[in-house]
């Protein structure tokens, strides 16, 4: 079992499916699945629609340790109708965070403090589309009670999300995994509301060229969104960097994590208004320019180069109150 | 538009009772491939049941002839079988059989 895990830690975390992450983001032996495929608890809207139905719903649910932290993880699975959020899928999604929060309150009781593995940690790998079409109201609904069940995680447990599977995040899930405490990214990894292709379709392809793969990277890859703060980290797409990066933000004190956060409040919104504000306007055409109004120079070298080197020179945001506190 | 349900029932004497595999799960449910989970039954069983759902329709002769072959070389007998199929082709479903049964004899 842990010859496995080690040859999946030298892999590409864009290589590795659903369920392959969730045991490698955990310490080696740890992860233990809820609901997995042998509970075959799945949709019960896509046979009337003549698609085949998967055992696990395309996601992955279970309970482990990185680090230190004791986590609930959830993984989508992008194979299965694109990553899409149904009912079943959407459900246990929620259920994992309720189930940190109980976790939580219990080990809270019983006395035990943060440094001593005290504090559980939600982590949460995003491969997905947003709303599954086949399943549009269950799906949409189980987007809110996410994000509601994350207003209620607040200051409890933090949420740690990672982007860097084949299709990214997007859709309804975009704004799922900017609400969390942390992002994690790749430069392979996207993020974004409505998704290229549907851009492309909607405006034509004068506005949005969806087959120029460098014009969707560079728009919504994870090195634009590492300066646009919307991801806190960007890392190598290794399942290595990851799952290290995962363990590290995991073992901070509650409040550290939390004040990452982008979106929850008032004072945040008008934060993020204030950034789209710089992008909605004639002198922005491209992503490049928002980096050069940031300060960054030489651009063709941060978009080429690797991403420690991107990390230690790219000019970020100056984000008013999170630009001040780092 | 709707799924078809195929059902496979297989009687016979397991090959050997030493693989220590309870339950396995590969692949996914995405166009022109499919997932199969195994469940290892009692150990006194001798019947193999599989069970398919497929979107491609009226293709069940052709899954007798690749499972009927499955069977005849790999003796899998005494376990649950299901099949979640998205219009796989003969080739594919045999790759992932093959699969299983190497999956089953590493554990």
């Amino acid at each position: 079992m842990d010859d496995r895990w080690n040859r999946m830690q030298d892999l590409p975390f864009s290589r590795l499916n659903a369920r392959e992450r969730a045991v490698a983001i955990c310490n080696p032996g740890s992860f233990n699945e809820l609901l997995c495929p042998r509970s075959k608890l799945t949709s019960p809207h896509l046979p009337a629609m003549g698609q085949t139905p998967q055992f696990d719903d395309g996601i992955v649910v279970g309970l482990g340790k990185a680090g230190k932290t004791p986590v609930v993880v959830v993984s989508q699975e992008s194979r299965f109708v694109g990553g899409g959020v149904g009912e079943v899928h959407g459900t246990k999604m929620v259920m994992a965070i309720r189930l940190a929060l109980r976790g939580q309150r219990i080990l809270e009781s019983r006395g035990r403090s943060p440094g001593d593995g005290g504090q559980v940690a939600l982590v949460i790998s995003f491969d997905t589309g947003g709303v599954r079409l086949q399943e549009a109201n269950a799906g949409l609904l189980a987007h809110s009670e996410v994000m509601d069940a994350f207003q209620a995680a607040r200051g409890k447990v933090p949420i740690i999300g990672v982007v860097g599977g084949t299709v990214g995040c997007f859709g309804g899930m975009g704004f799922v995994a900017s609400s969390v405490d942390v992002l994690i990214m790749s430069d392979v990894g996207r993020l974004g509301l409505t998704g290229p292709g549907v851009i492309e379709e909607v405006v034509g392809t004068e506005e949005f060229d969806a087959a120029n793969r460098a014009l969707v990277w560079r728009t919504t890859g994870g090195r634009h969104r590492f300066i646009t703060r919307d991801a806190d980290f960007i890392v190598e797409d290794a399942m290595k960097a990851f799952r290290e990066k995962v363990s590290e933000v995991a073992g901070w004190p509650l409040k550290k994590i939390s004040e990452k956060r982008i979106i929850g409040t008032e004072e945040m919104v008008l934060e993020q208004m204030r950034l789209v504000g710089l992008a909605a306007n004639d002198k922005i055409q491209d992503s490049w320019d928002l980096w050069r109004q940031f300060g960054n120079k030489d651009i063709e070298y941060l978009w080429d180069s690797d991403v420690s080197e991107f990390t230690a020179h790219a000019k970020r945001w100056p984000r008013g109150r999170i630009g001040e506190r780092d | 538009m709707a799924l078809e349900r195929l059902e496979f029932e297989f009687i016979g004497e397991p090959e050997n009772g030493e693989n220590d595999w309870e339950y396995l799960h590969i692949g996914h449910v995405m166009s022109g491939d499919l997932e199969i989970l195994a469940e290892r039954l009692p150990a006194q069983a001798n019947v193999t049941r599989i069970h398919v759902t497929t979107s491609a329709v009226g293709f069940g002769s052709v899954w007798q002839m690749v499972i009927d072959e499955f069977m005849a070389t790999h003796k899998m007998y005494g376990c649950e079988i299901w099949i979640n199929d998205d219009g796989a082709t003969p080739a594919v479903v045999k790759l992932r059989l093959w699969q299983l049964v190497r999956e089953m004899s590493a554990k």
